[in-house]
């Protein structure tokens, strides 16, 4: 009869999702200081730890504070964005299979981006290359809605997005094709599987704003998005605006992705795997898994990349190479799992 | 005061009006039915008194206040909206969906009061679902479901309940529970508006019964009036058996009068 021991004060599963957080938080921490040491040169931690602190520039300090700590960085941003992004689109179209890189998203930000750079758009302001990658996104979020309408089904979620990817990448290769660049096929390569190799903290000043702005607006959609399991009309007669949630996610996850793109190319499946995993340890509620899924993004990315420098020899696999070898299977096996409603 | 009133409200789609000049008043403590064949405009007419339909004439006029000038929230608060073939689109547990009710009264980035902890208890134990709490609503059956959609209506504490043809698929034991449940708040000074097939139902608990027909007001007076032989033959094209029951009127349709023309699907 009493609600106090049966409702806890903190809404259903508080504690464990704190716990959780925790946990994510640690995982997070802990690759991220690995990814400073692994790599073709080892470094003990002191050393790093000396590196990051230390005002002279020794050949471990270069090592240790201009190539891994920015591609740290980056991955932990981008990991974030791409699992958020994935949590919001899911909670927002009522579908687990809504994740940038399958609906075209991150395919048509790869597209804004490589248009900037090879027209020379790119080297006229610093700004134009997230800006292309973000206007992208835009556009193929905007283009998905207008294709599939309303409470999307997955069967039109990724006919959409299959239509999406394949413009978005042909005309990427397209336009590389078509720019003064013997290097083409390569750099075909690295848009179309990104890769996080080579990045400098120039990289992370661009990624770091838009993703933190697109964060902000994915974090305001997610309590009005907890209504949005009830569907679209029961959430609005409970008092959400159903249109500016919707805006809040398509902005946001534009931003965040279309900027992470733009710096290091298709990174696939984590807003699939990640979203999909935490979701029922928080009890399928979107506003607590927003925020997980953005640690758990970013431990993700984190240990993709520090494997796809310390698999395989000294070659180093992409890291949208990796990614794809966790995720597709991981999304083949969601589709099975769905296929009745796919019939 | 009413608490909803609507003067000639009128809906188009497809350039068919599917509301044409609808008059409509709901008053506090009232439980009003509100019936009509396949495609006559109930759902439009019951989204429009919500403000989740745009209407091309007419006001809907919320305790005196224009709808259109309310707060989207404030009018949330007041009026909860259960909506035809609702349903959870994640496999959140019973408790969980019952919360949902308390959205609108809840300030962001606030978890629950006591308050909203004393609603939830109240309204599942009103709907009888104390036992299902932690059970997850795709391991419920239709019946137990739509008891989570009640509860999380009660949930809300709404001044006025509205719901559109809530027990269609429900066995006539939920069904009876369902409108006892609503006939009990409706005793405690809450307003109830429902959309429903069975006239029989509506007959027998409903105060006041709306008949639609092609989107205009047919009817609408006390059960037995609104529901007489000629409303039913004009609008509903039948014949129908009228009985007077301990448990009030009792409407058997028994005949077609005419071949049914085939329905405008209208419900999307």
């Amino acid at each position: 009869m009493h609600a106090a021991h049966r409702i806890p004060a903190r809404g259903p599963g508080g504690g464990r999702i704190a716990w959780l957080a925790g946990l994510l938080l640690t995982t997070t921490a802990v690759l991220f200081a690995a990814s400073l040491l692994v790599g073709p040169v080892p470094i003990a931690a002191a050393d790093a730890w000396f590196a990051l602190v230390d005002p002279d520039a020794s050949p471990i300090a270069t090592v240790v504070r201009e190539i891994r700590l920015p591609r740290a960085i980056l991955a932990t941003i981008i990991g974030a964005s791409l699992a958020m992004s994935g949590a919001a689109l899911q909670a927002l179209v009522r579908n687990p299979l809504a994740e940038p890189g399958i609906i075209g998203v991150s395919a048509a930000s790869a597209l804004g981006a490589v248009i900037v750079f090879y027209t020379g758009l790119a080297a006229v302001h610093p700004l134009a290359l997230p800006a292309g990658g973000i206007t992208g996104g835009l556009l193929s979020v905007i283009a998905l809605f207008a294709l599939a309408g309303r409470g999307i089904g997955t069967l039109t979620l990724i006919l959409a997005g299959v239509a999406i990817n394949s413009l978005a990448g042909a005309m990427t290769a397209l336009v590389l094709n078509l720019s003064p660049n013997p290097f083409a096929a390569y750099e075909i390569f690295f848009w179309l599987m990104g890769s996080l190799a080579n990045r400098s903290f120039d990289h992370v000043w661009i990624v770091v704003p838009f993703s933190l702005f697109g964060w902000l607006l994915l974090l305001g959609a997610a309590r009005p998005l907890d209504t949005f399991v009830l569907g679209e009309e029961v959430a609005s007669s409970l008092g959400v605006s159903v249109g500016r949630t919707r805006w809040l996610v398509v902005l946001g996850s534009a931003l965040a992705v279309g900027a992470g793109v733009a710096v290091a190319g298709i990174i696939g499946f984590v807003g699939l795997v990640v979203p999909h995993l935490l979701r029922p340890l928080v009890g399928y509620r979107p506003a607590a898994l927003l925020p997980l899924s953005g640690l758990g993004g970013a431990a993700l990315t984190l240990a993709a990349d520090i494997s796809s420098r310390t698999t395989v020899g000294s070659t180093e696999l992409k890291l949208g190479v990796v990614t794809a070898l966790i995720g597709a299977p991981f999304f083949l096996y969601l589709v099975m799992k769905t296929r009745t409603e796919l019939t | 005061m009413n608490l909803i009133e609507a003067r000639g409200i009128a809906v188009e789609r497809e350039a068919r009006r599917v509301l044409d000049g609808v008059d409509f008043t709901f008053g506090a403590g009232e439980l009003v039915g509100i019936v009509g064949p396949n495609g006559a405009g109930k759902t439009t007419l019951l989204r429009s008194l919500l403000g989740l339909q745009k209407t091309c004439a007419g006001e809907v006029r919320f305790e005196g206040d224009s709808l259109s000038a309310l707060p989207r929230r404030e009018l949330a608060q007041a009026v909860g909206y259960l909506p035809q073939n609702a349903a959870f689109h994640w496999p959140i547990v019973v408790e969980r969906a019952v919360s949902m009710g308390r959205f609108p009264h809840q300030p962001p980035l606030f978890g629950m009061t006591p308050q909203d902890r004393g609603a939830i208890e109240r309204a599942m134990d009103t709907a009888g679902i104390n036992a299902l709490a932690t059970r997850r609503v795709d391991r419920l059956s239709g019946g137990e479901c739509m008891r989570v959609h009640l509860a999380r209506l009660l949930a809300g504490e709404h001044r006025g309940i509205i719901a559109d043809e809530p027990f269609t698929s429900l066995d006539a034991r939920y069904q009876l529970h369902f409108l006892s449940v609503l006939k009990r708040q409706v005793a405690a000074g809450i307003s109830v508006l429902i959309s429903l097939h069975d006239l029989s139902l509506a007959a027998r608990f409903c105060d006041r019964i709306v008949v639609l027909k092609e989107g205009r007001v047919a009817a609408n007076d006390a059960p037995d009036r609104a529901l007489d032989e000629a409303t039913l033959a004009a609008v509903f094209e039948v014949t129908a058996e009228r009985l007077h029951t301990a448990e009030g009127l009792s409407i058997v349709p028994t005949r077609l009068l005419e071949q049914p023309k085939p329905a405008p699907d209208q419900n999307r």
